[in-house]
């Protein structure tokens, strides 16, 4: 687990303790397109949206919350369905089937400029 | 020890309206585990949704054609906030107004499949009869039964007339006595009771452990609903609305959340027509989405949708997500499942009112 | 004897591929008392093998492609598939979507299709009607 992963599932782990606890609304994964993804983790609380953003490697292993809350599972494993990335102890085969194409909402990289 | 065996239910099957499978692992009559897999339906609506920005607001319509009207009001609330914009007063009460009359369709539909699946036909095609004065109206108001397309980023795309309002004030009241009938006839009735009451338990802290929301979560004791803070159609403007919920978090308690639910919606549109002035309708959007991000959330009659949309200074988007309500409820039924007797799945599962084109996308 | 009586009532089997759930709510309103199908013997049944006419709605989805034609197998012959609704008929609405097959007629061959997005109940229960006079020619045709 990277420096960064350990600080995401600890502010978390803090924010699932919380008085009043917050609701989880969902996990967004979105393709920056350079390799890396967004994550924002949505919570309602004390009647208004706040969330947590972080950036992802395509190869990170994340941690998932689905220990924290169980509405989790489902959200994870679209993503990972969506995006091809990877949670711990997670499986996929959520809403594709093999005929499907794979990891459909990745989108094409940025062109980089070469340094010629 | 008994042995266990596993019996499937569905992707088609007579208790679901929608293709959803259910692996049920089963020892005598009591089920102890269940298995559930989605993805029939999935269209993918996400990345057909980022295509364009306004062909978007017909085509978010089709992510469910129950809870259509919401689906396309929280997109174009998502739009708005996007774009730094704010709908017209006359705009927002449209919204609400047609919003609570899709609620009415939608819980009456609810009502009926639950009554249904206890084997209680009568009661069905009395629910069904009532839907149908609302779904005839809803024509008469926007064009089609089911698909309103009404809304436009900035409003609505059409006015809703005079004569229009008094028509649905006049079908309210021609509905309430009836509704408030079938209210009691779910409150006293022997057969309804008997197959709903303590069956599918699901306590507070499981409800909010597998992030339920709408009648869902209210009939486990939270008294959760986007209505209050989300929209800007309800509270701002004066309207009165107070979450209606249930403690025992029972099949009973999400059916009686669903049939209090529609009384008040009546009462609900009957304000909003009252609140209703004459004015202008559509503040109209002029260029592209630009490169930020916004949410916005309604109350589907499931319960919080939410939609979260990027925007790249282009006519296409960078991303959409939707957050149906269907995800989160439909999944919990495993954890309300565990020992319940076979006979009883069905009604558990149609108690979340699961909507599987919502799940899916 | 058999045509007669068989043509009087013709058994309905309903399947969403992947529709929106506008049109199988109207195939429900079908079923309920202002449109009442019932009326031409026809009656909801969740079994294909009992069931003579398929309604169809959705653009089909890869994963129900397989239990779309698993279900047309387990009806007996002769039977007549409805495709109901646009999206069911040539998949328009999904057109951007990249898990349809865009339309039932892709997968399984559809003796009816019903037009509109989602298709009216006045338009489904012509087409049961018409289908009923092609079911019963069907019949005559597997009886001689």
């Amino acid at each position: 687990m990277s420096a960064a992963e350990i600080d995401l599932r600890k502010k978390l782990e803090r924010m699932s303790l919380k008085s009043p606890r917050p609701r989880l609304i969902d996990v967004i994964a979105a393709d920056r397109r350079d390799g890396t993804y967004d994550l924002i983790y949505v919570f309602h609380h004390e009647g208004a949206i706040v969330d947590h953003r972080y950036v992802v490697n395509e190869d990170d292993d994340i941690t998932s919350i689905a220990d924290l809350y169980a509405g989790a599972l489902c959200m994870e494993r679209e993503i990972i369905d969506m995006y091809g990335l990877k949670f711990n102890g997670v499986t996929g085969g959520f809403l594709l089937d093999p005929s499907s194409p794979k990891n459909p909402l990745r989108q094409p990289r940025k062109e980089v400029a070469k340094d010629v | 020890m008994s042995r266990t065996s596993v019996i499937p239910f569905g992707p088609q099957h007579a208790a679901f309206l929608e293709p959803f499978h259910l692996k049920l692992q089963v020892e005598e009559e009591v089920v102890v585990g269940a298995e559930m897999s989605f993805g029939y339906n999935h269209r993918g609506m996400e990345y057909a949704m980022a295509q364009d920005f306004k062909r978007t607001q017909f085509l978010c319509e089709r992510v469910c054609g129950i809870c259509s009207f919401h689906h396309s009001s929280a997109y174009v609330q998502t739009m708005e906030r996007l774009f730094g914009i704010e709908a017209p007063e006359r705009a927002k009460l449209v919204r609400m107004i047609m919003m609570e009359a899709q609620r009415l369709t939608s819980h009456l539909l609810a009502l009926g499949h639950i009554a249904e699946t206890v084997g209680y036909e009568n009661m069905f095609m009395q629910f069904f009869r009532e839907r149908e004065e609302v779904m005839t109206l809803v024509n008469r108001i926007s064009g089609g039964r089911v698909h309103y397309s009404m809304n436009a980023i900035g409003g609505i795309r059409k006015d809703v007339t005079y004569e229009g309002l008094k028509d649905i004030g006049e079908t309210m009241d021609r509905l309430e006595p009836r509704l408030l009938d079938l209210r009691s006839i779910v409150r006293k009735d022997r057969t309804l009771r008997k197959r709903l009451i303590g069956v599918g338990v699901l306590s507070k802290e499981a409800a909010f452990d597998w992030c339920t929301v709408g009648p869902t979560s209210r009939g486990s004791g939270l008294p959760h609903d986007i209505r209050l803070t989300g929209f800007d159609g309800y509270g701002v403007n004066g309207v009165k609305f107070r979450p209606i919920y249930y403690d025992e978090g029972d099949c009973y308690a999400r059916t009686m959340v669903r049939m209090d639910e529609v009384i008040q919606s009546v009462d609900l549109i009957r304000q909003g027509i009252n609140l209703m002035r004459d004015g202008p309708f559509l503040n109209a959007v002029k260029g592209n989405p630009p490169a930020a991000d916004a949410y916005g959330r309604v109350e589907a009659p499931r319960g919080e949708l939410m939609y979260w949309v990027r925007g790249k200074n282009e006519v296409q988007l960078d991303r959409i997500k939707l957050r149906t309500p269907a995800l989160v409820n439909v999944p919990a039924v495993s954890a309300m499942i565990k020992g319940a007797r076979v006979a009883d799945v069905g009604p558990i599962t149609v108690s979340v009112d699961p909507c599987i084109c919502c799940t899916d996308r | 004897m058999r045509e007669d009586a068989a043509t009087r009532s013709p058994w309905i089997l309903h399947f969403d591929t992947g529709s929106c759930n506008g049109c199988d709510l109207e195939v429900w309103a079908l079923l309920t008392p202002r449109y009442d199908v019932e009326r031409f013997g026809m009656v909801n049944k969740a079994n294909p093998k009992h069931a003579d006419i398929l309604l169809i709605t959705g653009p089909v989805t890869k994963k129900s492609e397989q239990r779309l034609i698993n279900l047309y197998n387990q009806t007996p012959d002769p039977k007549l598939v409805i495709a109901c609704g646009d999206c069911a008929s040539n998949g328009v609405p999904f057109l951007d979507c990249y898990n349809v097959c865009m339309g039932v007629d892709k997968v399984i061959p559809v003796d009816l299709y019903v037009p509109g997005c989602s298709c009216r109940p006045e338009a489904i229960m012509d087409a049961v009607v018409k289908g009923i006079g092609m079911w019963k020619k069907k019949v005559e045709e597997a009886d001689r």
